[in-house]
């Protein structure tokens, strides 16, 4: 029994400390003229990762190498974070990147110039990151990718070089002309804000506090200040009410209050009046700060302190709404007029969690899994894995083989790794049969 | 309902048992670091066009996982019988 007991405990610990991370995306709707990049992730341990389907290079109708410059460019109120001049990082070591990966140290470095394949045009999907630091050509240093928001820039800069020094033609310019720079139109703040009191439509009376929810989507605590914005339009919302949150569980929502004294309605005023409101969230931990949407609410003298949700409405936190549709639907009938429907009905909700408990059971199930994948040493393996996600995702990089390449040999390759994998998973298999054989406790 | 609680209790018992677990500290490694397991990852991804490299990681990772605690709770029996009068 206790062989038993051992070799379940080690296989939850090892399927707990190989457990992924989920990466936040968000999406680039913009295509460029040389780059087109699909989605810029920013992953839950603030590590920027750049995909782009299209790739244009050898403009001009030179055959040249190529490559892009990685940076992002700050405002003046986020210095650290700026890009300046078109040749950073080239002697300096910049991020260079290629259809192969990543090379340092200048634009001769190991795998660089394989981007290119030949002709006119070259187009490839491709990744690139994550990465935890970009360069910063003012410091002449790397800097952490965490600060990046929806508002920053983000330079991906195409450069031809002047080959003569990794043994193309020295009559080809040095040109940075074709950088772009692409916002980052929605992202996914670490921490998120929704209104549980007053929520959006609601008719309150007079409310003592505020209430809400802040989904923590990172797998790390938070902290920081929650401020309340409100007043009598969307444009005015000049009132404030605030608190600070600091240890804010990883992958959870935690309901948080703070005292409402403002006075809304008077006796000398309307029975009822209008009021807008939003969140604003100022997370100290990644230097985000998020302002959540306008909501909308009424203050009715006669309506209780506390708006009920609508019927047929569950607020489950974290920016989500479900409807109760019911899952042991067998009938509408009253119990006299069906009562084999209305027994079929019962004993199906006996049994069977409906929607609203299987949400409550996932998030508990989840909760207590992420905190623990966060803690040492499985947070460890955790970094690991987020470190090599970019294979993970299925992605194809090679300075060996071209996408088209690997496109035409894909029906080869991936039942060949199939095969492996299940070879792999079966030896394992045998081997955890032995070693239980054959434990001495 | 009952499989709902059954379910729950299941959880209750889980996090009552991983919560001495909570008090380690969260993992987190110096960006350097991170940055060159990053770089590693995309050396490694020139392999994954024929060879699954994840696979092969969660295996390893899986085998010694199991190993280092059945070392260390051979390790912990040993202590336990060093001590006096504990057979």
């Amino acid at each position: 029994m206790k062989k038993y007991i051992l070799i379940g405990f080690l296989a939850v610990m090892g399927t707990l400390a190989f457990s992924s991370h989920n990466a936040l995306a968000f999406s680039i709707t913009t295509p460029a003229s040389y780059v087109q990049p699909d989605t810029i992730f920013l992953d839950q341990n603030g590590n920027l990762e750049i995909q782009w389907h299209k790739i244009q290079l050898g403009l001009f109708g030179y055959d040249l190498p190529g490559g892009i410059m990685v940076s992002i460019n700050g405002t003046s109120t986020d210095p650290e974070l700026s890009y300046n001049g078109p040749y950073a990082g080239w002697s300096a070591g910049g991020h260079v990147l290629t259809h192969g990966g990543v090379g340092t140290g200048g634009p001769c470095a190991p795998g660089f110039g394989s981007a290119y394949s030949g002709a006119s045009e070259g187009t490839y999907g491709n990744t690139y990151g994550p990465i935890s630091t970009v360069w910063d050509a003012n410091s002449n240093s790397f800097v952490s990718t965490v600060g990046i928001t929806e508002a920053t820039p983000i330079y991906l800069t195409l450069f031809y070089y002047n080959g003569y020094t990794c043994g193309v033609s020295e009559s080809l310019p040095n040109s940075t002309d074709y950088s772009q720079t692409f916002y980052v139109n929605s992202v996914e703040e670490p921490v998120q804000p929704e209104f549980l009191q007053p929520f959006d439509g609601a008719v309150i009376g007079q409310f003592p506090k505020w209430d809400f929810y802040l989904s923590n989507n990172s797998t790390s605590t938070q902290d920081g200040i929650v401020t309340v914005h409100f007043g009598t339009g969307p444009g005015n919302l000049s009132l404030t009410a605030s608190t600070t949150y600091s240890g804010l569980p990883a992958g959870t929502d935690t309901e948080l209050t703070i005292p409402q004294t403002y006075q809304f309605s008077t006796p000398q005023g309307p029975s009822s009046s209008v009021w807008y409101a939003d969140i604003e969230v100022a997370n100290s931990s990644t230097g985000f700060d998020i302002t959540g949407s306008v909501i909308t609410f009424t203050v009715s003298n006669n309506a209780p302190a506390f708006a009920p949700f609508p019927n047929g409405m569950f607020n489950f936190g974290g920016g989500e709404t479900s409807s109760t549709a019911a899952d042991c639907q067998y009938t509408t009938s009253s119990f006299l007029d069906d009562p084999v429907g209305n027994i079929e009905e019962a004993g199906c909700n006996m049994f069977i969690p409906n929607s609203s408990e299987q949400n409550d059971l996932y998030d508990s199930f989840h909760g207590t899994w992420d905190n623990l994948s966060t803690r040492v040493p499985f947070g460890y393996a955790s970094i690991i894995t987020t470190a090599f996600t970019n294979f993970q995702e299925g992605t194809n990089t090679s300075t060996l083989i071209t996408t088209t390449t690997y496109a035409a040999f894909s029906s080869v390759l991936d039942p060949l790794k199939a095969g492996i994998s299940f070879l792999l998973i079966l030896m394992l298999g045998f081997w955890i049969f032995y070693f239980i054989q054959h434990i001495d406790l | 309902m009952i499989v709902y609680w059954l379910l729950k209790i299941f959880i209750y018992l889980l996090e009552l048992i991983t919560a001495p677990l909570l008090l380690l500290p969260v993992a987190s490694l110096s960006v350097n670091l991170t940055g060159t397991l990053t770089q590693a990852g995309n050396y490694l991804a020139l392999f994954d066009l024929f060879l699954p490299i994840p696979e092969l990681f969660i295996v390893f990772g899986i085998i010694v996982s199991i190993e280092a605690g059945y070392f260390t709770y051979k390790a912990a029996r040993w202590i336990y019988n060093k001590i006096p009068g504990i057979n």
